[in-house]
């Protein structure tokens, strides 16, 4: 709705570090799911999560979650699709991405007037699209004229084929009928797709989902190709930082692993030579029910939903599961370091090499993160920011952003320093001196304590946000493998002791195992 | 500073909601079955929290709601930046955040921390133009403590000495970043050119303004505005009206109403032609705005100019969406917005992103959507649509006691009705193809300031096509 209020929405985060991202999986969304064993606020909610919510597996393979909540007469949706731009190979980097985009272009049914005589434009939209890019590639030798006489065809054409279009019809059917949060995003382990409804038009959803993972069309596919190369100016080029943390550091990390690829966007060359048989040949791969969960959550009626599913749904082909990459990283010798020269402030990034989400100590790093710069309390905040004022923010993160550890993946450790005093290499001493801490000394019971009931009321929080549920369950589910890995986390955290604590601090924090990126400013 | 959150992300502004005229709104040949759907009647009464007036002045708003275990408090204080003293840039937003930070006359600033951090609750107080915020948000068996923390910093902040500095290091570091990217640039100098760049509705700190701060401004700055006579204070969730009164009451008991002497402020005048700026960064996307001065929410035009600038600029249904987006491929972000326009004028704007080589045409398509809105009714297809979505949406402004609250809190801050919302819903059905006309005429200026940003050698012609070009060097704008 239009009516603005401003200035509702108070940055709570510490740091004054412009992370001009979006955050997969901070550790506090995973600890939003925590809850401790003596505390029956948490308990009765994990009690009563696990015997309302009703797992729903279509024969296709496809799942769904479905957990009632009428406290308001809306419906959240989360479509987990367990395909990402790591799943690329180098020259189609960024595929996962244009995909993504393309999914919004409609169906045989949604966003034509008429596909049979739309789509018989496409063959030959493809064919001077293609001649077009070998002239371009040939550079300096390139025949400026020719392009231009095959530009007008190509323009010639896709007017044509417009003709038929109703540009953007699934994200107006969804508008009209009221819905917010319509949003998709690739990350690198997946891709989801996520909206909030009036509960009175559930069946929208159905209707629109149902037939957009099933007939998708990849209509003005060039157009939509630009809009993409300008997403790219926009976070990457435009952004230094946005480099340094989502492009230098993990391609430094990761040699063998596909995580080390690309920044997740894909290399602009690559993206701007993709084409449609290209896309289609990776949506007909990845984009079966098999690879698909979803989670609902909010004012409906179990069975009547159950019901709707079925009819819906029981159609889409299962496809093949997407199979687990065989890559392993083999273990880094010695420190990697990364410069990024660039006219823009100084900024640090350390990144650690840790273990997948599903290894022992996946919680471990969880309380790591938390230890070292979970509010204004937390170890880093207080010896960098508050004490030796050197830094003016402090982020830890258990995972790269865009990285949800489906495969072993980078703890990281984000820092600016106070200018013009300090530099990053001030902030780098300090930062070692307090993580060797960890290694020696053992973490006093009340400083877990502290993250546990941080957790717990997270936990209690985001139970009363049918989004955030939503997306936490189809994460989990499609993730992990199993939903219920929300609410034995608890367990985990309870078990957690400072001995492994010290353990885990001396495996990660080791100069061999690092990464160090930073900006100096040109 | 605020985040935006647009990587990678199929990132949709719903914030205005409309449908493009430029291809229509197809005719399906044959009826489908999406076409088929009928959806039953949503059951859904909005509330509304009950009003409270205290003898200290202070006024409250409680809507209870059990369901959750959860207490959450959202208050507004008359103050804000704009009563910043014209040397001192900086001073409203430092004492804030210091607030906060720097504990109270009775605890320490770590006890402070380490008493709302062990029980994960949070109290936060910042600062905006208009406004002085402050928010908690705990448990319901953890309220016995965090409540009179929350009233203390409130009250009795002590704004450490340590903790200014802290404070100050974080303002000096986000001036020194302010100009690392174009989005961050076009939201802070856009304002400055539409009300003027020493306007205290968009006036920005420098480094000289915020050294020039001590403690003592800070403790001046809260002895004036910080009363509970200032004070409008939500609370929603897990409490009992009676009791929170009494608490409420209680807690605040020493706090004595004060009569403040608030500033006036000046009269902004708009611009009477087409200004161009230009400011040069290395780099191969463009960004640029264009617009000019708004009207106040209470105007009886804004209705018809919010559908007006949802048609435009809004989600998928929008002209430019669908032309510069969509159909030409220029650009990934691209919208229209009318923005602020509580308590004072607000500014309607466009922002677009595209690469260098296509800036002056990208400029002329866009400049192109806005004379047409001032020139032809839009359709109604997306006449309809817009007021649809708007209505359908609705529900979500509800979704959430603590929502319903805040926007209560900010409506009655600013003097606007309390049914504002319901009668904004009920008002948006009137609305015409007429209406919307007029008031893109009146408000969509054709003496509209464009901002460009980017490298003019790689563009496809020069600026000057589009009139005299100041040209700004950041290191010296202030």
């Amino acid at each position: 709705m239009s009516f603005k209020i401003g200035a509702l929405a108070k940055e709570h985060s510490l740091m004054e570090i412009p992370l001009n991202i979006k955050f997969a999986f901070l550790p506090v969304l995973l600890l939003a799911f925590l809850g401790l064993e003596c505390d029956t606020v948490g308990q009765e909610r994990i009690d009563g999560l696990r015997n309302r919510l009703k797992e729903h597996v279509l024969s296709n393979g496809m799942r769904f979650l479905l957990l009632e909540n009428h406290e308001s007469p809306t419906v959240s949706f989360h479509i987990y699709y367990g395909v990402g731009s790591v799943d690329e190979q180098t020259g189609h980097t960024g595929i996962a991405h244009l995909y993504e985009h393309m999914a919004f272009k409609g169906t045989k049914q949604i966003g034509t007037t008429d596909y049979e005589a739309e789509s018989r434009h496409f063959d030959r939209i493809d064919r001077l699209e293609a001649e077009i890019t070998a002239e371009q590639d040939k550079g300096n030798m390139s025949d400026g004229a020719k392009i231009s006489r095959l530009e007008a065809q190509l323009k010639k054409e896709q007017n044509a084929a417009d003709r038929y279009v109703v540009p953007n019809e699934i994200g107006k059917l969804y508008e009209r009928n009221g819905g917010t949060g319509l949003q998709a995003q690739t990350e690198r382990d997946e891709t989801h797709y996520s909206v909030n409804l009036p509960s009175n038009k559930i069946e929208l959803w159905m209707a629109i989902e149902s037939d957009r993972f099933q007939h998708a069309v990849l209509r003005q596919f060039y157009e939509e190709r630009d809009v993409v190369m300008e997403e790219m100016r926009q976070t990457i080029d435009t952004e230094p930082f946005n480099r340094l943390l989502l492009q230098e550091t993990i391609t430094t990390a990761f040699h063998a692993h596909p995580y080390g690829l690309h920044s997740g966007i894909g290399w602009a060359s690559d993206v701007s030579h993709l084409t449609r048989a290209e896309v289609q040949a990776f949506f007909n791969k990845y984009y079966g029910a098999a690879n698909c969960t979803v989670a609902i959550v909010g004012d409906f009626d179990t069975a009547t939903i159950i019901r709707m599913i079925d009819r819906y749904f029981s159609s889409v082909p299962a496809g093949e599961k997407n199979r687990r990459l065989v890559t392993v990283e083999p273990a880094q010798e010695g420190e990697r370091r990364v410069e990024l020269e660039v006219p823009t402030q100084p900024s640090l990034v350390l990144g650690y090499h840790r273990g997948d989400v599903l290894s022992i100590d996946s919680v471990l790093y969880d309380v790591v993160a938390s230890l070292l710069a979970g509010g204004h309390t937390s170890r880093l905040y207080k010896a960098l920011v508050l004490d030796k004022k050197i830094a003016t923010g402090v982020e830890v993160l258990a995972n790269p952003p865009l990285v949800t550890a489906k495969y072993p993946s980078l703890f990281e450790i984000i820092a600016q320093p106070v200018l013009p005093i300090h530099n990053v290499g001030d902030l780098e001493k300090a930062i070692y001196a307090e993580i060797d801490k960890l290694k020696e000394e053992r973490v006093d019971n009340l400083e877990l304590r502290k993250i546990t009931n941080q957790a717990e009321a997270e936990f209690v929080r985001s139970m009363a946000n049918n989004e955030t549920l939503a997306r936490e369950l189809a994460f989990t589910e499609g993730l992990e493998g199993d939903w219920r890995r929300l609410l034995t986390y608890r367990q985990r955290l309870a078990d957690v002791t400072p001995e492994d604590i010290m353990r885990v601090a001396k495996e990660l924090f080791r100069k061999s195992n690092r990464t160090v990126a930073y900006i100096v400013p040109k | 500073m605020k985040k935006q959150s647009i990587l990678f992300a199929f990132a949709l502004l719903l914030f205005a909601l409309a449908h493009a005229p430029v291809h229509g709104w197809a005719q399906h040949t044959k009826k489908r079955p999406i076409d088929q759907l009928s959806y039953p009647p949503l059951r859904f009464l909005p509330r509304r929290p009950e009003k409270v007036q205290l003898a200290n002045g202070m006024t409250l708003l409680i809507l209870e709601d059990h369901r959750t275990p959860l207490i959450n408090m959202f208050a507004m204080i008359r103050s804000g930046n704009m009563y910043d003293p014209a040397d001192k840039i900086g001073l409203a937003d430092t004492m804030a955040a210091t607030m906060r930070s720097g504990g109270t006359t009775s605890m320490t600033a770590d006890e402070v921390d380490a008493k709302l951090e062990f029980v994960a609750a949070s109290v936060e107080t910042w600062m905006t133009e208009k406004a002085g915020y402050a928010s908690m948000s705990a448990l319901t068996k953890d309220i016995g403590t965090i409540l009179p923390i929350f009233a203390d910093l409130l009250m009795n902040p002590a704004f450490n000495n340590e903790r200014l500095e802290v404070t100050r290091n974080q303002r000096l570091n986000s001036i020194r970043r302010q100009n690392d990217t174009p989005l961050a640039i076009s939201g802070r100098i856009f304002p400055q050119l539409i009300y003027g760049k020493s306007s205290p509705l968009a006036r920005s700190a420098t480094e000289e303004s915020v050294k020039r701060i001590t403690r003592e401004d800070v403790v001046r700055f809260h002895d004036t505005y910080y009363h509970p006579n200032n004070v409008v204070l939500g609370i929603s969730g897990d409490v009992t009206k009676d009791a929170i009164i009494q608490t409420i009451e209680h807690i605040f008991a020493g706090w004595q109403p004060q009569k403040t002497a608030f500033g006036k402020l000046p009269v902004i005048q708009a611009t009477v032609k087409q200004e161009v700026y230009f400011i040069h960064r290395d780099i191969g996307q463009t960004t640029f705005r264009i617009g000019n001065l708004g009207i106040e929410q209470t105007d009886p035009d804004y209705l018809a100019l919010t559908l007006a600038n949802s048609i435009l600029g809004g989600g998928f249904f929008s002209r430019l969406f669908n032309e510069l987006r969509t159909k030409e491929g220029l650009a990934y972000l691209t919208l229209a917005d009318h923005a602020e326009g509580l308590g004072a004028p607000g500014y309607f704007y466009t922002h677009s992103e595209t690469r260098a080589g296509a800036t002056l045409r990208a400029i002329e398509i866009v400049q192109h959507l806005i004379k047409q809105m001032r020139e032809m009714p839009v359709s109604d297809s997306e006449l309809n649509a817009t007021k649809e979505s708007i209505l359908n949406s609705f529900v979500f402004d509800y979704d959430s006691p603590k929502k319903i609250t805040e926007n209560a809190v900010t409506l009655y801050y600013f003097g606007l009705p309390l049914d504002f919302l319901q009668k904004y819903r009920d008002n948006i059905t009137k609305v015409t193809k007429e209406d919307i006309l007029n008031a893109a005429k009146k408000h969509y200026r054709p003496e509209a300031t464009i901002l460009v940003i980017g490298n003019e050698k790689e563009f496809d012609g020069p600026l000057s096509t589009l009139g005299d070009v100041t040209v700004i060097d950041l290191d010296r704008w202030r």
